[in-house]
């Protein structure tokens, strides 16, 4: 079966785990640090703060598991199949295979958990959500059962003007991690 | 008051019931004083009052006898479904088939208000990752994990897709600790595109036909699942049959609702109506008995109309009510507020609706599955509310929002602007926790302040 992945627009490359919106200087040289996995909702405009608080205390993003990261890229597409039945390989790499804490039952979110996991190294997880946000929310407590790593969950308004508290939680994390 | 009918404290209302225990009125087994259900932890009770018939004396003790019958229909063999989230459907299936009873662990929802938060659910909820910032049916984990409210199913089944976030985290938890779910797909529903093949739903909702298919084939699957668990056939001729009774209840809570909510003076409390209500969507785990108890209610309400007795005094403000109160004493408290309900929507008008019976079974299901008021947009919930607060004369609507209850974060804010903008009626938005008693003062003046605003307006 031949498979490619499609690219979306040729002026934009794919995303990698640590491009974002907005991608500081600062990350794109970061290799060093505690391997920290970042999991959970969409990262806004102006998100990319998350990272430069983590490799602040000390980590780097070993894995971008939240909406915006590569988490949720459909599947490569079957050529063959793309030109005989466009519409449910569509179907397929759209709602077959993205893993997501809205899916019901969500075990493709956890079986990706688990190899994305294994393949980064992270030593510990931060949720990432928006308070009003009950997937990932319920998906918190389930994450540190599942993974048996250190999690925080990090509940955020979008409000920047209270990310200050978020960057003091990440740090005392990171201080546990070390 | 309005003749002799009134409310009863619980004391009260246990000496009707040992009356007419000793009396020899015709009661089922179950039936029996309320002080029993106090000493299990059901503290609330204690502080409700109740109407003064024989008919609420039976309403409030089958209500609170389920757990017993769930735990006696698995002892004589039946299979056990927990329908989660649907509200109406998959019951009207489950019990279409001899051998099955259905309930709604969602129900344990109220189970912390009940016991006045005693039972601990809503701590063994947080434990799991569920905490206050989820509806109160939350404590459905709870209930799961101390397997002290209800037996554990044979079948659990939920639906998902357009469903509350909260709800669907919840039951994904409950899985996750190792509680096979059915999950079936509800889309949500929208408004046909112009040309487009649509149906009009039961209560009026309009749908594309191809919606209907598509629950349709996910019932399709439940339909599979319920017989593979009893073990005989779900066919179309056992599940018309089905449907026949669930319409026969929902005729006579038609009728019940049509009456309580209109005639004057008000012939039945509105705390009964809402327990009333919750029959219908698994007829609290036996269906005859629901007819049974649903008729005494109705026929004690045209006893009463005939002799022109309320159990309130004529011209109380004419309520809508929307969302059912995670606090059933707030029921009372509308009632000391001077008002009475009139019409209602707790969330699931399509439970009440009569289901068809000229079509084949499983699209009458899946038409009336996709009638949830729920699953489409606030707009379309806003149109039902005011077509019924319009028919039953309402006088003002009260929004009462859940706390953490997703679908309340902004749907309040919907249809308290259609409702205005179609009916012109004043529109309160409360929000009532589990137990109230801290914001009863809250609770008190702003019912007031809205009774005020109707008696006012009758002036005008």
């Amino acid at each position: 079966m031949e498979r490619v992945r499609i690219q979306y627009a040729k002026t934009e490359p794919l995303r990698s785990p640590t491009s974002h919106v907005e991608e500081p200087a600062a990350h794109k040289t970061a290799a060093s640090g505690a391997a920290v996995a970042v999991i959970g909702g969409p990262l806004a405009r102006g998100d990319g703060r998350l990272f430069d608080a983590l490799e602040k205390a000390g980590g780097r993003v070993a894995l971008d598991g939240t909406e915006s990261g590569p988490r949720t890229f459909p599947a490569p597409f079957d050529r063959r199949r793309l030109r005989d039945d466009p519409l449910m390989e569509l179907v397929d790499a759209y709602f077959g295979t993205i893993p997501d804490a809205f899916r019901r039952p969500d075990t493709l979110l956890y079986q990706w958990l688990s190899r994305e996991l294994a393949a980064s190294a992270a030593r510990g997880i931060i949720v990432w959500r928006y308070v009003w946000c009950d997937m990932w929310a319920a998906a918190a407590a389930r994450l540190r059962e599942a993974t048996a790593l250190p999690v925080l969950d990090l509940d955020v308004t979008g409000d920047a003007s209270e990310f200050g508290r978020a960057a003091n939680r990440i740090q005392a994390f990171m201080e546990v991690l070390k | 008051m309005t003749g002799t009918a009134k409310r009863l404290t619980m004391e009260a209302f246990d000496r009707l019931c040992r009356r007419h225990l000793a009396a020899g009125t015709p009661m089922p087994g179950y039936a029996g004083p309320l002080a029993r259900h106090v000493a299990d932890g059901d503290r609330r009770l204690l502080k409700l009052e109740y109407d003064d018939s024989a008919a609420a004396l039976r309403l409030w003790s089958f209500l609170l006898t389920e757990e017993e019958r769930l735990h006696a229909a698995r002892a004589a063999g039946m299979k056990i479904v927990g329908a989660m989230k649907d509200l109406g459907t998959v019951p009207v299936m489950a019990y279409s088939l001899p051998n099955v009873v259905a309930f709604y662990p969602d129900g344990a929802w109220w189970t912390p208000c009940v016991m006045e938060l005693s039972e601990g659910l809503f701590g063994i909820a947080q434990s799991l990752g569920l905490g206050d910032a989820l509806c109160p049916v939350r404590a459905m984990a709870g209930a799961f994990i101390n397997q002290a409210h209800f037996p554990i199913p044979d079948l659990l089944t939920c639906s998902v897709g357009a469903t509350c976030d909260d709800f669907s985290a919840v039951a994904q938890r409950l899985e996750s600790l190792g509680h096979p779910i059915l999950w079936w797909e509800m889309p949500s529903r929208r408004r046909p595109e112009s040309g487009e093949a649509a149906v009009t739903l039961p209560g009026g909702f309009r749908a594309p036909a191809s919606q209907v298919a598509v629950v349709r084939s996910e019932l399709e699957r439940i339909r599979d699942a319920l017989a593979a668990l009893a073990g005989s056939p779900l066919g179309d001729v056992e599940l018309a049959a089905g449907i026949r009774m669930a319409n026969r209840v929902r005729r006579i809570l038609g009728e019940l609702r049509s009456l309580a909510y209109t005639v004057e003076p008000c012939p039945m409390p509105a705390l009964e109506m809402l327990i009333a209500e919750m029959l219908a969507i698994h007829f609290c785990s036996d269906r005859a008995e629901s007819v049974a108890v649903l008729s005494l209610l109705l026929q004690e309400v045209h006893t009463r109309m005939a002799a022109k007795r309320g159990v309130l005094p004529t011209g109380a403000a004419r309520l809508f009510w929307v969302n059912p109160v995670a606090d059933l004493r707030v029921m009372n408290l509308l009632e000391d507020c001077g008002a009475r309900l009139c019409g209602t929507e707790f969330l699931f008008c399509h439970a009440l609706d009569e289901i068809p019976e000229d079509l084949p079974p499983m699209e009458s299901l899946a038409s009336m599955a996709l009638a949830d008021p729920m699953v489409g947009p606030s707009a379309d919930r806003a149109a039902r509310i005011v077509r019924d607060a319009r028919a039953f004369g309402a006088e003002a609507v009260v929004i009462s929002r859940i706390p953490g209850a997703s679908h309340c974060a902004l749907e309040g804010t919907v249809i308290g602007r259609i409702v205005r903008e179609e009916l012109g009626l004043p529109v309160v938005e409360l929000e009532v926790p589990p137990v109230a008693d801290p914001m009863w003062p809250t609770l008190k003046t702003r019912l007031d302040a809205l009774v005020e605003t109707v008696l006012e307006r009758r002036k005008r």
